[in-house]
């Protein structure tokens, strides 16, 4: 049986080689339970495609297209929105996962775009193999996770970040805001009762993981999956340290901090605690705290 | 008392003018030792001082059992030496670095003898001069480390200088401390004995600190701030470092670079090196100053202290200041940029140091402007990019020159 198999079976998913992009969008996604088109963003930040860039993703097309929806003055020469093309391709497609999705392409799986904000999330099916949701739901069955839950929502919906404003002209109106309605249980059970000899259902396998996290929150994310607690590190301290200015507390008026405290200080210590002691695991950590201690300073 | 002592410890060193709140109170005086370093010329100056008036030592010298012994602590007592020598110490605190007091001590007691027993018998051999122990490499003691990486004029080259004292005959024997040129035969003047005569000519020759002239010229500069108030207050200086500052985030140069410090935005969710760089907010260069640290006036009349950076500090309307902390690493790094040093070979912590900044300076409520500044890095281009007053619409996007 292969590495694969047995983490598929054991997880509901592979919990390697997955872009952070594709984790984030997914946990966002599950979080805010909404979505949007973006389809000028889209057509605007995709600069290449591997059949040429046709119809409305042409830069000739897409100036008249633009100029049209009165994206862009008239003034702006179809050079200079190749220039802005190419700023913007490296602000949302920072994390390589923006493909042409619309006409005339076909949309891929995993698009998503490099912005902490809930006007960025987009894909129906994200790639992250259900584990967004997963941990969204085990965060949310103890009184830390809630805690995590509730800044990463504060934060999606902070717009006022000099990225999002630079891309602003190109976002869906928030009445333009879609449900996201995927069924991640049942599309989990019917992929595994189809595949596997003893069918891990959603609800088992997310019994077994409460468990653990009810348990210690800190177990789930240090000592039963690496890649996880990889994952949740990465994104919280992306989705903390870069998103804009930073929000403050309702009562203290200080620097928005907690967050580290579940995100870094936490996890840290209790996967110290755990014996976690990894090579890797030191690094990532190691690397976590310096811009805990950046944010702190 | 404790508050007051509380007080005194989290406010060690004083920036700018002086002023009331430096005084002690409550007659209670923190002396943090910690600001001492055994390395400050007066420090060293006083132990080497010691050393060298012990008449126990001045009698075996007299004795003439040991020349090398002899030769050493007569040149070491020579004001031209001692100065020099604390003139290296002093590189090493301007770089940031100290030394323990027990550590010093035996570094400056070890001048006085040879490094093998071999040397001991041959006079004037270079393993028994004070000029070549002082640079021993022993990795047991971090000042032997410090001093060959920051002060040993062997590698710093001359050619003037050094094509002279390759050929022996070609320097004023006037002009070094014996009276005549120390001089190695050609066939024998290798590398380690070629340093041996540049650290003698730093020692002894007349002109010998013109063995640090070509040294980069941050480091002269760096030094220099850090001596002259009034070099620290040239407006020269603050544009520099906001030059460079900005070419971290937009390595290609623009009009105003040296202007405005622009707060440059960039995020990826993987651990790999964003790819573009975004600013909509900026401080000019009026908004900044640059203040060295000194001692609280309450301490100055307690020990020397010898500042081993300065800040570049913002003060916001309402206030609060946010200050960068520019030591000699750092300074070294702002100046390599502005030579063409590409990011990517930067100290990971110099560039934290440069982030944890601009997210600070970011907190204080810059106001954010409609046009932006963005660079991308795998392409090398930055793009100065327009909106509408209302931010709905790009009405503006050429190539930020």
């Amino acid at each position: 049986m292969s590495k694969e198999t047995v983490h598929f079976e054991a997880l509901g998913y592979e919990p390697f080689r997955m872009k952070p992009v594709h984790f984030a969008a997914g946990f966002f996604l599950s979080l805010t339970n909404a979505r949007y088109e973006l389809e000028m963003l889209n057509k605007t930040a995709v600069i290449k495609h591997k059949t040429g860039l046709r119809d409305d993703y042409a830069h000739d097309n897409l100036h008249g297209l633009l100029c049209e929806q009165q994206v862009l003055d008239p003034s702006v020469s179809v050079d200079e929105l190749k220039l802005l093309r190419v700023q913007l391709n490296g602000i949302v497609g920072n994390d390589d996962a923006i493909y042409g999705s619309f006409k005339p392409y076909k949309k891929p799986p995993g698009v998503a775009y490099t912005v902490v904000s809930s006007r960025y999330l987009y894909d129906e099916q994200p790639l992250d193999g259900f584990s967004g949701y997963f941990v969204h739901q085990v965060l949310a069955h103890t009184t830390q996770g809630k805690a995590v839950l509730d800044f990463a929502r504060m934060r999606m919906e902070h717009h006022a970040s000099t990225l999002e404003q630079l891309v602003a002209p190109l976002l869906d109106g928030e009445g333009e805001r879609q449900p996201f309605g995927f069924d991640y249980e049942q599309t989990f059970d019917s992929t595994h009762s189809a595949s596997a000899t003893s069918p891990l259902t959603w609800q088992r396998k997310l019994r077994r993981w409460k468990f653990f996290a009810k348990t210690s929150l800190s177990t789930l994310l240090t000592q039963h999956s690496y890649a996880v607690s990889r994952l949740v590190c990465a994104v919280g301290s992306s989705c903390i340290s870069t998103a804009g200015p930073p929000l403050r507390m309702d009562s203290a008026n200080e620097r928005l901090s907690f967050s580290w405290i579940f995100w870094v200080a936490r996890i840290r210590a209790c996967a110290q605690r755990a014996g976690y002691r990894s090579r890797a695991s030191a690094a990532l950590f190691s690397r976590v705290t310096r811009r805990f201690a950046r944010a702190r300073s | 008392m404790l508050a007051e002592v509380n007080r005194q410890c989290s406010a060690r060193l004083a920036y700018g003018a002086p002023d009331a709140g430096e005084a002690a109170n409550e007659r209670v005086l923190v002396v943090d030792l910690s600001l001492r370093n055994p390395l400050h010329p007066d420090f060293a100056g006083a132990l080497l001082d010691r050393l060298l008036g012990s008449r126990a030592l001045q009698q075996h010298a007299a004795s003439g059992a040991e020349p090398n012994f002899a030769r050493n602590l007569a040149h070491l007592s020579q004001p031209r030496v001692r100065d020099r020598l604390l003139v290296l110490l002093r590189r090493l605190i301007v770089r940031g670095e100290r030394a323990p007091v027990r550590e010093l001590w035996i570094w400056l007691a070890r001048l006085l003898f040879s490094a093998s027993p071999a040397a001991d018998g041959v006079p004037g051999a270079p393993a028994a001069l004070y000029s070549e122990r002082f640079f021993d490499i022993d990795d047991r003691f971090r000042i032997a480390q410090l001093l060959a990486a920051h002060a040993d004029p062997a590698w710093c080259s001359h050619p003037q200088w050094d094509d002279r004292l390759e050929h022996p005959g070609t320097t004023a024997a006037g002009d070094w401390l014996e009276g005549n040129e120390p001089v190695f035969a050609l066939g024998e003047l290798d590398a380690s004995r070629f340093a041996c005569l540049k650290r003698l000519f730093y020692f002894e020759h007349a002109r010998g600190e013109e063995a640090f002239a070509l040294e980069d010229q941050h480091a002269r500069l760096f030094a220099q701030i850090l001596a002259d108030v009034e070099a620290a207050a040239d407006s020269l200086l603050l544009r520099s470092i906001l030059h460079g500052i900005n070419l971290c985030y937009c390595p290609k140069p623009f009009r105003g670079i040296e202007e405005r410090l622009h707060l440059w935005v960039g995020h990826r969710y993987h651990e790999l090196p964003t790819r573009s760089y975004v600013a909509n907010q900026s401080i000019p260069v009026s908004g900044f100053e640059i203040v060295v640290p000194r001692l609280p006036t309450r301490l100055r009349a307690a020990l020397e202290y010898q500042p081993d950076h300065f800040l570049l500090r913002y003060r916001a309307t309402n206030g609060r200041t946010v200050s960068l902390r520019v030591d000699y690493p750092l300074f070294a790094t702002l100046s390599q940029l502005k030579s063409g040093l590409p990011r990517h070979l930067l100290p990971d912590r110099d560039i934290n140091r440069l982030d944890a900044f601009l997210e600070q300076l970011q907190t204080l409520g810059v106001q954010q402007e409609r046009e932006f500044v963005a660079f991308n890095t795998e392409h090398r281009m930055a793009t100065r990019i327009r909106l509408s007053a209302d931010g709905t619409r790009y009405i503006e996007v050429k190539p930020h020159e």
